[in-house]
């Protein structure tokens, strides 16, 4: 239970009912337990059943019987919603996910919660239920370890909002054709679950230490392929040039960020772009001759960027600069002086060499 | 000798010098990238990163946390007390807390919680002691930004990725980084550009009574983007434009020091408190970027008004980091419980020597 968030918000709500206490205002606590089943089409069905109480003066009272605060909680059911995707990202807004039935009292159920703290599960009659059905492949939570099985990582998502918030229960359920292989929780000083079946797996949570931070779970789905980044397309190509590496990307599927990674020599650099649909860009790294170029979208590798031929005016001779090039010419102007001089001079000494073998001898 | 010998010599040389030197130039051509005429741009990982000078700055910090159980009943809660962290520049010591902890726990963010149960009668009121010990590391970087590298990619996925209050996904903030990085391929001059940016665009204000994030912080009035709020929303608009723009990007929060001996404190009466709230709290957060070869780096835009990147003072002591999970309320980063009032906690900071 101890919904920190949802308790702030709800506190705030309910100012006005709880000042009627003068003294001592009665905190609205909310039980939590999650039933989630898993699908073998990579689909999970989230239930999450709620049963509100006071921490009041006098101790704790049951709050299921007042409609007010029923009703708030149910017409809080969008935020519900995004926080149940928790569970599986970072961000709700990137997950795809379906309310499957709306928020609703069901009189009949139970929730389980050691409301007075004391290592007991007390039953608490009747509940507000939510089904939310999540596809896990837009969600962070899902990794491919082998052909069908893959690693679920299960968060609590009210811990991850406020360090002493947990969830009292949370079953996790194989649908038909599921295999659990196996189970594993984080932080490891925290408790396992009480219930281990072939097909299914319970965990009760006295309190925030006891209670797991991340539920890992491998299962075989036989009937879900990750379809990887679905739509994301990127044509890319990378040559050397003035002695950069240019990656030139032309996005021609959805819009969304890509990873350009540069790899070679021990050196690795990643930039990270964001295109919309048509957009190019061209981005520039220093990188080692022959490095490799990948491109990502999250967790899948779109493909490696074609290396087109290098620029010739860097490979090629350059010609010399404006100095040196000056220095070449004034040597060349000297020598060619010099054959002149050198020319002129012979000339002189032939022409003075005739004059004296003609002369007559005195 | 003969003049057209000499001139002959002469020119010899001259084009034996300019060999020499047209040769020089090719060789340096193999062992630099030209760009562009006479420009040249160095590798960067043969580039010395540059000097960072550092301080060391010991303190001893007693926290007291006044806890009420205002209830005609007995309560038996566990409540959460954040150590301050150990990190690069920072190592803390913790001297004592009472009353005796069941456990000191790690959690997702690496931040270290004293985990303690109290069982309180009827209106008690009781209260946490514990005392610290921190030695912090000033430090002021001179980078050469030359030196700068761009992440890899394990650390760009991890650290730029969208959350709850970091929304990289938001089409306007993607628009906005984009147009402050402009042409910039440079890790370490986008991440300044983005702090000269927020302390450009900065509307002060003290508790902004808005949903946490930077959706929701960054706002368009008269043909222009700004930034509104106190340093969380700052810290939130800097860490999600970085990440939009690929660079790893988290907070880290605690304290800022008015002065080396401090004394804070907050009631729950302070919450709604504006400026105020300043004359007796130094609650701080802030963003740091991780960019290689420095690793992580602190980046201040409150100090002064002043863009610092890299430039870290005597006034930070850092208790914990947001990665992964995040607080919507300040005070529930250093003291939270489920049934019992956290009705004051304070702060005494004194310098002593290392």
């Amino acid at each position: 239970m101890r919904r920190s968030l949802i308790c702030i918000l709800i506190f705030l709500i309910f100012v006005p009912f709880l000042f009627k206490e003068v003294q001592a205002q009665p905190r609205l606590i909310i039980a939590i337990n999650f039933r989630i089943t898993f699908n073998s089409d990579g689909t999970a069905i989230v239930t999450l059943l709620q049963h509100p109480f006071f921490v009041g003066r006098k101790g704790f009272v049951d709050a299921y019987g007042n409609m007010s605060i029923l009703q708030t909680m149910i017409e809080r059911e969008e935020a519900v919603a995004a926080e149940i995707t928790l569970l599986f990202a970072d961000n709700p807004e990137k997950v795809d996910y379906e309310i499957v039935s709306s928020m609703r009292m069901d009189d009949e159920e139970v929730v389980l919660c050691d409301v007075e703290n004391i290592g007991e599960m007390k039953e608490l009659k009747g509940a507000i239920v939510f089904d939310v059905l999540i596809r896990l492949e837009s969600t962070n939570a899902i990794e491919q370890l082998d052909d069908q099985v893959y690693r679920i990582r299960i968060a609590d998502c009210y811990t991850r909002q406020n360090p002493m918030s947990w969830i009292d229960v949370i079953e996790f359920r194989m649908g038909d054709n599921v295999e659990l292989i196996s189970y594993q929780w984080n932080p490891k000083s925290a408790k396992g679950p009480k219930i281990v079946e072939e097909n299914r797996l319970l965990w009760e949570n006295f309190n925030e230490p006891e209670a797991p931070n991340e539920y890992i779970l491998d299962l075989k789905l036989p009937n879900f392929r990750m379809a990887g980044a679905k739509g994301f397309e990127v044509n890319a190509f990378s040559k050397f040039s003035d002695g950069l590496l240019q990656v030139t990307l032309n996005n021609v599927g959805n819009e969304g960020f890509f990873f350009v990674r540069v790899i070679g020599d021990g050196i690795e650099q990643t930039r990270k772009v964001y295109l919309n649909k048509g957009e190019s860009v061209t981005l520039s790294f220093v990188a080692p001759e022959g490095a490799k170029v990948e491109i990502w979208h999250e967790k899948t590798l779109l493909g490696e960027a074609e290396l087109v031929e290098e620029d010739k005016k860097e490979t090629g001779l350059k010609p010399p600069g404006v100095i040196v090039s000056s220095i070449i010419i004034m040597g060349v102007v000297l020598l060619f002086l010099s054959f002149l001089v050198g020319k002129e001079t012979r000339e002189l000494k032939e022409v003075e060499e005739t004059r004296q073998e003609t002369e007559p001898l005195s | 000798m003969k003049p057209h010998l000499g001139l002959l010599l002469l020119g010899i040389l001259l084009i034996a010098l300019g060999g020499f030197l047209y040769y020089r130039e090719l060789k340096g051509l193999e062992a630099s990238f030209i760009i562009t005429g006479n420009q040249t741009t160095s590798i960067p990982w043969e580039e010395s990163p540059g000097k960072v000078e550092t301080y060391n700055h010991t303190y001893l910090i007693e926290a007291a946390f006044r806890l009420k159980n205002d209830r005609d009943v007995s309560v038996s809660d566990i409540v959460y007390v954040l150590i301050p962290k150990n990190m690069t520049y920072q190592t803390s010591w913790l001297i004592s807390i009472e009353p005796e902890p069941l456990v000191l726990e790690v959690d997702e963010n690496g931040n270290t919680y004293a985990k303690i149960r109290m069982e309180m009668g009827p209106n008690e009121i009781r209260w946490i002691n514990a005392t610290f010990k921190v030695t912090m590391q000033s430090y002021r970087h001179s980078f050469n930004p030359d030196a700068a590298l761009w992440p890899t990619l394990d650390m760009a996925k991890k650290y730029t990725k969208s959350t709850v209050v970091w929304t990289t996904e938001n089409e306007t903030l993607i628009n906005l980084a984009k147009k402050i990085a402009g042409d910039e391929e440079n890790p370490l001059k986008i991440a300044k550009r983005i702090a000269e940016w927020i302390v450009d665009n900065l509307v002060y204000t003290v508790n902004p009574n808005r949903s946490r994030g930077a959706s929701h912080c960054i706002a368009y009035r008269e043909g222009d983007f700004y930034v509104y709020g106190d340093c969380t929303e700052v810290a939130d608009a800097y860490i999600t434009l970085a990440r939009i723009l690929g660079i790893p990007a988290r907070a880290a929060f605690g304290m800022m020091l008015e002065e080396p001996e401090e004394y804070y404190w907050l009631n729950e009466s302070s919450r709604g408190e504006g400026e105020e709230l300043l004359t007796h709290w130094g609650g701080h957060i802030w963003p740091q970027v991780y960019i290689e070869p420095w690793g992580w780096i602190d980046v201040e835009m409150l100090e002064g008004l002043v863009a610092r990147v890299g430039d870290y003072s005597w006034r930070h002591i850092v208790f914990g980091l947001e990665e992964k999970n995040f607080v919507e309320e300040e005070g529930a980063h250093f003291c939270v419980s489920m049934y019992l009032e956290l009705e004051h906690m304070e702060f005494k900071f004194t310098p002593v020597e290392g």
